[in-house]
């Protein structure tokens, strides 16, 4: 079938439109007031904070910092919650108990608890690796779980006809058809991992780009906040990338070239 | 002339063939048996089976006819054991099966292929269920039996492909392929033609009737086309509506024809659809408010 204009994929250059007129008029309204980018910053003057932050080598050391927290709790946090979703599908009668439970905690901000682990587990490392853990394991215990439920029942029946004992199902059919759900999952967890791990250096911290963003707020250096703003985008979209790519890699059966 | 299941009895005993079909195979005893089989679920006060009992030969395809929600993939579940029944009996060679799933191959009306396997694997899927499929032997001859069986049905050059790259009819057949992998007793294909049009039914009723014949398989086979009822099957079970009985049985001509394009070409195909267009009229309006 010939390409149209619906199915043809958007070209980068028109992607980047919106934000170049974006920077363009950011720049134009901060230098038409007075002391505008002190107050505003400006696309200058934050990439100028950001090569002053490279050379001096705060930008990488703060990177590292917060980059290595988000992905200790990620990856902690998604495993163990998808491992709990898994168990909750196959023992629907504890799923029935442990649920609800589930989604309260996944409603509640987690800067609620923020305050609290820092009291238990101290002001270093661990409470913004356990703060971004708790944070993605429910939201990848819930896609899991509910993943696993959305397995199509002739695809459960088709095991069973010939004769596969509930386990086999469960590995032949009921983990497969919910990878679209592990991946979404990953995905949400991206946003909530770092948010988490944020919150975490803005309360206490040594090291970290929200922990920077902090003390450049106290200074009221505005282009070196923004700078921290920049690198947090720009991690959250690397590792949204990465996790896209993964999902294209295991999920090739769904968009066949 | 075809004699009618009496529902009070419950055992249907040997009903003349509509048509004479001298090539039909026998057996001493029957191959599968089923006897006053009932199905009644508690939220419903009407049965869903009533008192179905049939007889299949060895080697027989059997194609089961009749209005839809009237029972048809019910009894399909009872014969594969997903389905215990309220009351009856349901014998394989002699032997009971009743909530035994090891006997049967069952092709779903959706022929629920696993989007994320390609054809070749999906074809593996009873295999892998086999215990002594560890064996790195094993596998390899698996997977020869699973290349030529998507030979036999024109699939060859689909192995790698995954579902969502192929056309209806190649599902259809990577399910026929599928379902005879697992090298079953009984075969148990519901509405295998659906989505079909013409052409491509015509070859997939070719592709089966052949496999079926050659491998000596006894099937049974719901269709809600009578050409291709006739066409394919040695015998054709009329069902009535819910409660579900048969209600009559008719021969069909797979037991003189060699597959079911040369079925069509006979000159007895025409007389026997017209036939059994009348008996299936009459079934309607006598049974229209049941």
């Amino acid at each position: 079938m010939p390409a149209t204009s619906e199915t043809r994929p958007t070209p980068l250059w028109l992607k980047l439109v919106p934000l170049v007129v974006f920077l363009v008029v950011w720049q134009v309204f901060a230098e038409s007031r007075e002391r505008g980018t002190f107050f505003y910053g400006s696309p200058t003057s934050v990439a100028r904070a950001l090569v002053e932050q490279a050379r001096n080598g705060s930008l990488w050391k703060n990177c590292a910092y917060t980059l290595g927290t988000v992905l200790l709790g990620f990856i902690i946090g998604n495993v163990t919650g998808i491992i709990a979703g898994l168990v909750l599908a196959f023992a629907r009668r504890c799923a029935g108990v442990i649920r609800p439970y589930l989604t309260v905690l996944g409603a509640l901000p987690v800067i609620a608890f923020a305050p609290i682990i820092v009291i238990l587990f101290g002001i270093e490392l661990l409470p913004k690796v356990v703060l971004a853990a708790f944070s993605t394991f429910i939201i990848a215990a819930t896609q899991t779980f509910d993943g696993a439920r959305q397995t199509p029942p002739s695809s459960i029946a088709l095991l069973e006809s010939l004769g596969a004992n509930q386990f086999t199902v469960f590995r032949k059919i009921v983990i497969p058809s919910s990878l679209v759900w592990f991946f979404s999952g990953l995905r949400l967890n991206v946003g909530v991992a770092i948010l988490a791990v944020f919150i975490g250096e803005f309360i206490s911290a040594k090291a970290g780009v929200g922990y920077q963003i902090m003390v450049d707020m106290g200074l009221f250096k505005t282009p070196a906040m923004l700078a921290g703003v920049v690198l947090i985008s720009v991690m959250s979209l690397l590792l949204t990338g990465i996790i896209g790519w993964l999902q294209n890699h295991f999920s090739r059966w769904r968009c066949p070239d | 002339m075809a004699r009618t299941n009496d529902p009070g009895s419950g055992c249907l005993q040997t009903a003349a063939p509509f048509i004479t079909v001298p090539n039909l195979p026998s057996a001493v005893s029957p191959y599968l048996e089923t006897c006053d089989l009932r199905v009644k679920y508690e939220t419903s006060e009407t049965p869903v089976l009533d008192g179905i009992g049939f007889r299949v030969n060895e080697g027989e395809v059997v194609s089961l006819l009749g209005p839809s929600g009237c029972g048809k993939t019910t009894l399909f579940n009872v014969l594969s054991g997903l389905h215990i029944p309220t009351s009856g009996e349901v014998k394989l060679r002699g032997e009971s099966v009743i909530g035994s799933r090891q006997h049967t191959a069952y092709l779903f009306q959706d022929h629920s292929l696993l989007p994320w396997r390609n054809v070749l694997q999906n074809v593996l899927l009873p295999a892998e269920l086999e215990p002594d499929y560890r064996s790195p032997e094993i596998q390899a001859k698996c997977k020869q039996e699973a290349l030529e069986l998507l030979a036999a049905f024109g699939l060859e050059a689909t192995v790698r492909l995954y579902p969502a790259e192929l056309s209806g009819g190649m599902k259809q057949r990577a399910a026929l392929a599928r379902a005879f992998m697992a090298d079953r007793p009984l075969y148990l294909f519901d509405e295998p033609f659906t989505g079909l049009d013409f052409f491509r039914r015509l070859q997939v009723e070719k592709m089966l009737s052949n496999y079926l014949r050659s491998h000596r398989r006894t099937c049974l086979l719901i269709t809600h086309d009578l050409e291709t009822a006739l066409a394919i099957s040695h015998r054709i079970f009329l069902l009535s509506g819910t409660p579900c009985t048969i209600r009559k049985e008719i021969g069909g001509l797979a037991g003189v024809a060699s597959d079911p394009i040369e079925a069509r070409k006979r000159p007895e195909f025409e007389e026997a659809v017209k036939n059994a267009t009348v008996i299936l009229t009459d079934i309607f309006e006598t049974y229209a408010s049941d």
